[in-house]
């Protein structure tokens, strides 16, 4: 029996050696491909796996003189003081809402350029519309909210001048009305990213075989049929994949655009979490208190690509899926 | 043996190279100096301290732009080199907001040789953050070197002080008679009204339509006193620089914000918030006074009279539009040397003469003013050395150099004392004043250096440049003086100061208060006084919910022992 025990055992080993110098073999012979991966992965070990050292701020309170791990434990203290600010609830339901926005409402609108571009067969005004629509991108939030400010006015600017021509009121603040606030961040931010977002659909589109095209026409399927049935399904797996990766950053969509749009006549929509670690945290030298509400973040972000993931695995038949 | 060796030389080299890359990193400003002269001088003979380079960094707003293009190579950096051995560096990222840049250095621990932050009273958001970096040992105890110093232990007298300086800055009682700061530009002993400048922040008028419509600026004291002259004003038609028709009352001159002295009639805990109303001290959202000015400012919205964008236009289109005379009204400007060069082409006249809301003809000021402070990190070697510089740079000879340069060169003394600018910094000040800089260093010295300050017995004048430029400075002292305003002073620690007393409570109430212009703004621009009182009850139920009465309950207790305790009323503008 031991025998037979020490045999397997010596076999295991043996396998799990035979692995090791396979994986050694691989990499060795891979090894120009896996030098250019290098520089991304130090890139995540240091920016994303090394701070992840510092969510225990959320447990400490930070001192000047003792750094990230210095200070003594204060258990759930920023926790409990969070969830008793009065506008706790308000600032999660407005992240909740920009965040659909920017992931779920905004996530058709570079498909349909994409597919829109694809469509188009003159070669320079093709790249022309790309180029046009994807220069916002460069665009600093900064800039594009002084000039969202500018023309969204009231009275003097372009938009309410536009509006009192054709017989309206003119003299609307839009800016400081907060029921106005989702449209503009929405339509700001759908013109900044669009072209942008649309590139990584096109290359994808790019890959399809075009014979299948050739077939279906031959077949007699119409533009609108080939989209549907050719072009929607070969992009599947991109289109999945982005899908789980963006729905991750549902609660930390970035502070900028929030940040610069907003006015205190719209703040009860604009202000967001990110906004409130970026004061409260960052500006008033509270870390851990903004540690605490950045792990919250972070942890609903995770939830969700497992949740998202799971569901598009069980939906795609483990096609489309990150793991 | 030859894989031991091998492995044995790679290690060596792997931390050769580790030693080098960390010897590269380490700073090299705090390293002590020579001692000696070139001349031969030692330490402490004839104003030589040491042979040091000294790096600073500015926390206070966008103002690096100040400082000299070459502040190691310029004549008075020269000048001052030969005389204590020392340079002086300052960096600024001139970033927009100082006290984020401070947190952020504080924190990593990436600090210069000395640092210098806002901070003109207690009561300012930089103070906790200052509290807490000295409270957790980040500073050097100052006090031992104060004793050696000929200007600089003028604070060591409890008479020199403002009382906010010296109970609520310097010497605090939980410091342990340590001193972790020096808060600057204090006035000299024995300074008097005259040697005293009054910056007329609050509300201005344009000059020519005052006159237009034969008003008085200073005849104007009650809300319906500027409602009805912002209706004249309307009617009037006026037109600015460019031809085009004005709006009455504009943002503030350097951008939006809500100021109180739009709606000075009305402004209950200035500056702090909270006051004492019947005896029980209250915020000001609790009183009637925050409903009072929401409808003053809702009927001038209405009525057409107050730009739209007045709380959040950005400061360079406001600055622009001031420029161009756009506004016959500013709800806060002041006479500071910038406004001056706008007025010279627009003028406008003071009109911050309202009623306060206690129903007072007066102005408030602090008592006697103090405005940045500096700070010396504990990991600053030989301290000693650098508080020696500043207290050379706020000696009278070190502000000469810095105020007016080389003598001779730059500036000449009369026969009655007075220090005047040659025809060369003249030119500079006409043609080029952005470069006055680098011939005058005069921020750069002051970082250090304006502290004890008595222009008026060290060089003749009050403001640098009034006899040099006595046409310019005309219009300076005609508005500064406009209308004999009334002046009354506060001194002491303000009721916002107490909050950092009490960190449970600061905690949760900080950030309510902090929103407070927020809720009025929106409260300006709700559809009517039914909607703008709901968004106030909801206000006060968030204060209450964040232990606003604990607060004021606290204040109330020191105000029962000893009235003078806290201050609630003061010159801030809101």
């Amino acid at each position: 029996m031991q025998a037979e025990l020490d045999s397997m055992s010596k076999k295991r080993s043996k396998a799990k050696k035979a692995a090791s110098a396979g994986l050694w073999k691989t990499i060795v012979a891979n090894r120009y491909l896996y030098l250019m991966l290098l520089p991304c992965l130090i890139f995540f070990a240091i920016f994303s796996y090394l701070p992840m050292a510092g969510l225990v701020m959320a447990f400490k309170e930070f001192r000047f003189n003792g750094g990230m791990f210095g200070g003594p434990w204060v258990g759930m203290r920023y926790f409990k003081l969070f969830f008793s600010y009065p506008d706790a609830a308000q600032l999660i339901a407005n992240t909740f809402i920009v965040g659909f926005l920017k992931i779920i409402v905004y996530f058709p609108f570079p498909i349909l350029l994409a597919l829109m571009l694809n469509e188009l067969r003159t070669k320079w005004f093709k790249s022309m519309t790309q180029t046009i629509s994807y220069l916002p991108y460069f665009l600093s939030w900064v800039v594009v909210a002084a000039f969202t400010t500018k023309v969204l006015a009231p009275d003097d600017g372009i938009f309410n001048q536009f509006v009192a021509a054709l017989g309206g009121d003119g003299s609307t603040f839009y800016m400081m009305d907060g029921h106005y606030f989702y449209l503009i961040m929405f339509l700001t931010y759908v013109w900044k990213n669009i072209g942008w977002g649309s590139i990584i659909y096109l290359a994808s589109m790019a890959s399809i075989d075009p014979t299948l095209y050739e077939a279906a026409e031959m077949d007699g399927a119409s533009k609108w049929r080939k989209i549907w049935h050719i072009t929607l399904p070969s992009i599947r797996p991109t289109i999945a994949i982005l899908f789980i990766l963006d729905i991750g950053s549902l609660l930390t969509t970035g502070y900028e655009q929030n940040w610069l749009l907003r006015t205190a006549g719209n703040s009860d929509f604009s202000d967001i979490l990110d906004t409130y670690v970026l004061r409260v945290g960052m500006m008033q030298g509270q870390y851990g208190y903004g540690a605490a509400v950045g792990l919250l973040q972070g942890l609903v972000g995770l939830i969700l690509v497992i949740v998202t993931n799971y569901l598009v695995k069980r939906f795609s038949k483990n096609e489309s899926s990150l793991w | 043996m030859k894989k031991i060796t091998h492995r044995l030389s790679f290690t060596l080299a792997l931390m050769l190279i580790m030693v080098t890359i960390l010897s590269a990193c380490s700073s090299d400003t705090n390293d002590a100096a020579s001692t000696v002269a070139a001349d031969g001088r030692k330490s402490g003979e004839n104003g030589f301290i040491a042979n040091r380079d000294v790096t600073g960094r500015i926390f206070l707003e966008g103002d690096g732009a100040q400082l000299p293009d070459d502040q190691v190579n310029n004549p008075v950096a020269q000048k001052i080199k030969e005389k204590t051995g020392m340079t002086m560096n300052w960096q600024s990222s001139g970033a927009a907001d100082g006290l984020q840049e401070l947190t952020v250095a504080l924190a990593t621990g990436d600090l210069p040789d000395v640092i210098e932050a806002y901070l003109d009273h207690g009561g300012r958001p930089e103070m906790p953050v200052l509290l807490k970096a000295a409270r957790e040992g980040m500073f050097t105890d100052l006090r031992p070197y104060l004793e050696n110093t000929k200007v600089l232990k003028n604070y060591l007298d409890p008479d020199f002080l403002p009382r906010d300086t010296r109970e609520n800055i310097m010497f605090r009682p939980d410091f342990d008679g340590k001193v972790y700061f020096i808060h600057m530009n204090i006035p000299a002993k024995n300074t008097t009204d005259a040697d005293r400048i009054h910056y007329r922040g609050g509300m201005w008028i344009r000059a020519d339509i005052a006159k237009a419509l034969n008003v008085d600026p200073t005849s104007i004291k009650t809300q319906d006193d500027l409602f009805n002259l912002a209706m004249k004003i309307k009617a009037g038609n006026f037109k600015d620089n460019n031809g085009k028709p004005i709006t009455v009352i504009g943002p503030r001159k350097w951008g939006g914000q809500v100021v109180s002295s739009l709606f000075k009639n009305y402004d209950f805990g200035n500056g702090t918030q909270f006051d004492v109303q019947d005896g029980k001290v209250k915020h000001v959202a609790e009183t009637d006074y925050a409903l009072k000015s929401i409808d003053f400012v809702q009927k001038l919205l209405k009525a057409g009279l107050l730009d739209k964008e007045a709380f959040n236009m950005d400061g360079v289109r406001a600055e622009e539009a001031y420029n161009n005379g756009s506004y016959a009204i500013s709800p806060y400007m002041n006479i500071a040397p910038d406004s001056l060069t706008m007025f010279e082409k627009t003028k406008y006249l003071p009109m911050d003469q309202m009623y306060n809301y206690k129903g007072e003809d007066a102005i408030y000021e602090k008592a006697k003013s103090g405005s940045q402070v500096w700070a010396i990190p504990a990991t600053t070697k030989n301290p000693e050395q650098i508080v020696q510089f500043a207290d050379y740079l706020a000696s009278k000879e070190g502000k000469a150099l810095w105020n007016y340069g080389i003598e001779g060169e730059d500036y000449k003394i009369n026969d009655k004392g007075q220090y005047i600018f040659t025809d060369k910094v003249l030119s500079i000040l006409n043609n080029s004043p952005q470069d006055e800089r680098n011939t005058i260093p005069y921020f750069w010295g002051s970082l250090l250096g304006k502290t004890d300050v008595n222009n008026n017995k060290d060089f003749g004048e009050l403001i640098r440049g009034a006899n040099s430029q006595p046409d310019r400075y005309k219009l300076y002292f005609e508005l500064m003086n406009y209308g004999n305003p009334k002046y009354k002073y506060w001194d002491g620690y303000t009721a916002a100061s107490y909050l950092s007393e009490v960190p449970d409570i600061e905690a949760s109430l900080k950030p309510v208060l902090d929103s407070y212009k927020d809720v009025l703004v929106q409260a300006f621009f709700a559809k009517d006084m039914t909607e703008a009182t709901k968004i106030l009850d909801d206000y006060r139920a968030q204060l209450k919910a964040a232990g606003v009465e604990q607060y004021e309950q606290y204040l109330q207790q020191k105000y029962d022992k000893d009235p003078s305790s806290v201050v609630f009323y003061i010159d801030a503008f809101f």
